[in-house]
């Protein structure tokens, strides 16, 4: 059984950071999430930190 | 070091971030019981932890816990309870995070009702724990451990302004901006 493809909304988590905190945080990563779009919208995969000023790590089903 | 930045900056991020609006997300499909088995990575793709998720849904009232298990030992193991009646409201929040994959040791969590929070907190293993307790005001539109059930929610081209708690080890709200990107995969 192969890979399926399943259509996907992308999206962008950003933290509102002021501009002190702008200035302090070099780079907070992106965090992304991919949601299954539809009439039964589902979790598909996260990448991001788990905590503050981690790194970047994958969350998905396998 | 990185705890004084760590503080510095969330302090920052609530004296400097715009006014927040608190918005509760509107729920559009309900969650129910599920159970699944999630995998988490590094950036290059290797499997670092492996999870289990629960979720028990009882009339509004939902129960969230997922548990991430490192190969190196660590534990990630967070509790999520909210309602679900007309909007996702966060009710109660714990997370426990231990062990070599994590910088700090920390257990926090807060609930609604009282306002009250808890933290226990290790910076290194050569720091003491430190005992933190008090009251907080949850914004209406913390959603800690929520973020992708309220992604599910939002309508097509709809941004989101939400809340999420993050431990200083005091807790702070911190303003997150939920928005799309575009369609892809």
């Amino acid at each position: 059984m192969g890979p399926a493809v399943v259509p996907a909304t992308r999206f962008h988590i950003k933290p509102q950071l002021g501009l002190l905190a702008s200035l302090l945080v070099v780079a907070l990563p992106d965090v992304k999430a991919w949601i299954a779009a539809g009439e039964a919208p589902a979790f598909l995969r996260f990448e991001g930190p788990l905590y503050f000023m981690g790194p970047v790590w994958r969350i998905d089903w396998n | 070091m990185r705890r004084a930045l760590f503080g510095i900056v969330a302090s920052s991020v609530v004296l400097f971030a715009a006014a927040a609006h608190a918005e509760p997300v509107t729920v559009r499909f309900t969650e129910g019981v599920a159970r699944g088995f999630p995998v988490l990575r590094s950036a290059s793709g290797e499997v670092l932890a492996q999870g289990d998720l629960v979720q028990v849904a009882r009339a509004n009232r939902v129960e969230n816990r997922l548990v991430f298990r490192f190969h190196d030992g660590s534990i990630y193991d967070e509790t999520v309870t909210y309602d679900q009646g007309g909007v996702f409201t966060l009710l109660s929040y714990r997370v426990v995070q231990r062990g070599p994959s994590f910088p700090e040791t920390l257990e926090a969590s807060f609930e609604r009702e009282t306002g009250e929070y808890r933290v226990r907190y290790r910076a290194d293993e050569q720091s003491a724990e430190e005992v933190l307790s008090g009251s907080f005001e949850i914004p209406a539109d913390a959603y800690n451990g929520l973020l992708c059930t309220v992604l599910k929610n939002l309508e097509a081209g709809q941004s989101q302004t939400v809340h999420i708690v993050a431990f200083t080890p005091k807790p702070r709200a911190i303003k997150m901006l939920l928005s799309r990107w575009r369609r892809s995969r």
